[in-house]
């Protein structure tokens, strides 16, 4: 899910990653209506709120809500600014580490609230500017390694897409094109999870209230760990075959002196 | 590069440096509201563009919600601490109040653990006006109006 950049990535890659970032996108952003009254997966609303605000001139709301809009950009900017810059050396590390960081935030608001909110407005605009920070940190970081084909947190551009696709496949040659089948299934899985994760948030909240953050963070590390265990595994397999090969070469009197491949050869992705 | 990286630190300087202003001209909405509000009127939207029966006002007040109670002229005393004491004639009730979203929600729980959720529409120095907020994103049905009783 994570190994792979831009081009590179199958459908499969792009179907899991988008599935599992958006539902744990549909929980993160009805956790937050449900317990701070704002969405915080998308900003199309907000942007319209500042507007609506800047009318009224109601200036703590202006800048709360372009405080909100600047780390949902600034957690996109972050993330493609690590993947840009730490692809080239461990691609694996740089795609991680967007996530690891939304994930250390969704944890420290599962804490905090869990543990420290007194429900002060204060408290509430921080943990909600947190959220979006870590929406941001995620949506940048799938739509980059994605060369912009995932993007999970807000379903506008998904609705959309599908909305033209589905039109395209009325006629038959739209219909044989794998490629657009493929997008089609991708932004389906996409929007039916991010449902999904919102309706459990919904369904869950009640009893769990601020735990519901650790359960995203799960899905997230999840994400992480599926390509840490695939990542230990094909460099497992690579080892054995190479041993494999190394005993089977020594038996073969001509083939004993050619060198065997050395372990940095093996790719780290 | 160097022009780069100033055009960079510059851009978020900037963001910072906007958003300190915006932040130290505006008053807090927590701050803005403690203080005691004498209810004006409570009132039905949509008596602008149709005229409602009685029958249908008190059937859209059951809709509304069944923990929706009606305050009527009421003065309501905002402590800083986050109690909140509705006076009316007859008694006084003692709840809580807390402020949600970017502080255009006022949510008052009960003491049985009940709340009630106010979109707060207006809110200066003088005026407060609540909407009783059914959905987050329609403005409510019903709209109470205050004004400030001691500035």
């Amino acid at each position: 899910m994570l190994r792979k950049f831009s081009n590179s990535r199958t459908l499969k890659d792009n179907i899991m990653l988008g599935s599992l970032t958006a539902f744990s996108a549909g929980m993160v952003n009805v956790a937050s209506l449900l317990i701070f009254f704002a969405f915080t997966s998308n900003v199309t609303g907000h942007y319209a709120i500042l507007a609506a605000e800047i009318v009224k001139g109601n200036f703590y709301q202006i800048a709360v809500v372009f405080g909100w809009i600047f780390l949902f950009f600034f957690g996109s900017f972050t993330s493609n600014f690590i993947v840009i810059n730490f692809n080239q050396r461990h691609s694996y590390f740089a795609h991680a580490t967007p996530l690891i960081m939304e994930i250390l935030c969704l944890l420290s608001i599962g804490i905090y609230g869990q543990y420290f909110y007194r429900e002060t407005l204060v408290e509430t605009e921080i943990l909600l500017a947190l959220m979006l920070y870590a929406m941001g940190l995620q949506n940048g970081l799938t739509a980059s390694i994605s060369n912009f084909a995932v993007k999970t947190t807000h379903l506008t551009g998904t609705t959309t897409d599908l909305g033209i696709l589905f039109s395209m496949f009325t006629k038959q040659e739209y219909r044989r094109n794998k490629e657009l089948i493929g997008k089609a299934k991708l932004l389906s899985m996409i929007a039916v999870f991010y449902v999904a994760g919102a309706v459990m948030a919904g369904f869950t909240y009640l009893q769990l209230g601020f735990k519901v953050f650790y359960v995203v963070s799960v899905f997230l590390v999840v994400v992480i760990m599926y390509d840490f265990y695939k990542l230990r595994l094909s460099r497992y397999i690579g080892k054995r075959r190479q041993r494999r090969e190394q005993s089977y070469f020594r038996h073969i009197p001509a083939l004993r002196d050619i060198p065997a491949k050395r372990e940095e050869e093996i790719p780290a992705y | 590069m160097n022009f780069v990286r100033l055009f960079y630190i510059g851009m978020f300087s900037s963001v910072l440096l906007c958003f300190a202003i915006l932040l130290s001209a505006a008053r807090n909405p927590e701050a803005l509201i403690v203080g005691e509000w004498k209810e004006l009127s409570w009132e039905y939207e949509m008596v602008d563009k149709i005229e409602l029966s009685a029958e249908i006002k008190s059937s859209l007040s059951g809709d509304t919600g069944e923990n929706l109670i009606l305050h009527r002229a009421e003065t309501w005393h905002f402590l800083p601490n986050g109690r909140l004491l509705l006076s009316t004639e007859t008694e006084d009730m003692v709840l809580s109040w807390r402020l949600k979203g970017r502080g255009n929600i006022l949510q008052l729980v009960y003491e049985d653990r009940s709340t009630e959720d106010y979109i707060l529409s207006v809110l200066d120095g003088d005026t407060m006006c609540l909407n009783f907020g059914t959905d987050i994103q329609a403005r409510g049905i019903a709209r109470l109006t205050f004004e400030k009783v001691n500035h």
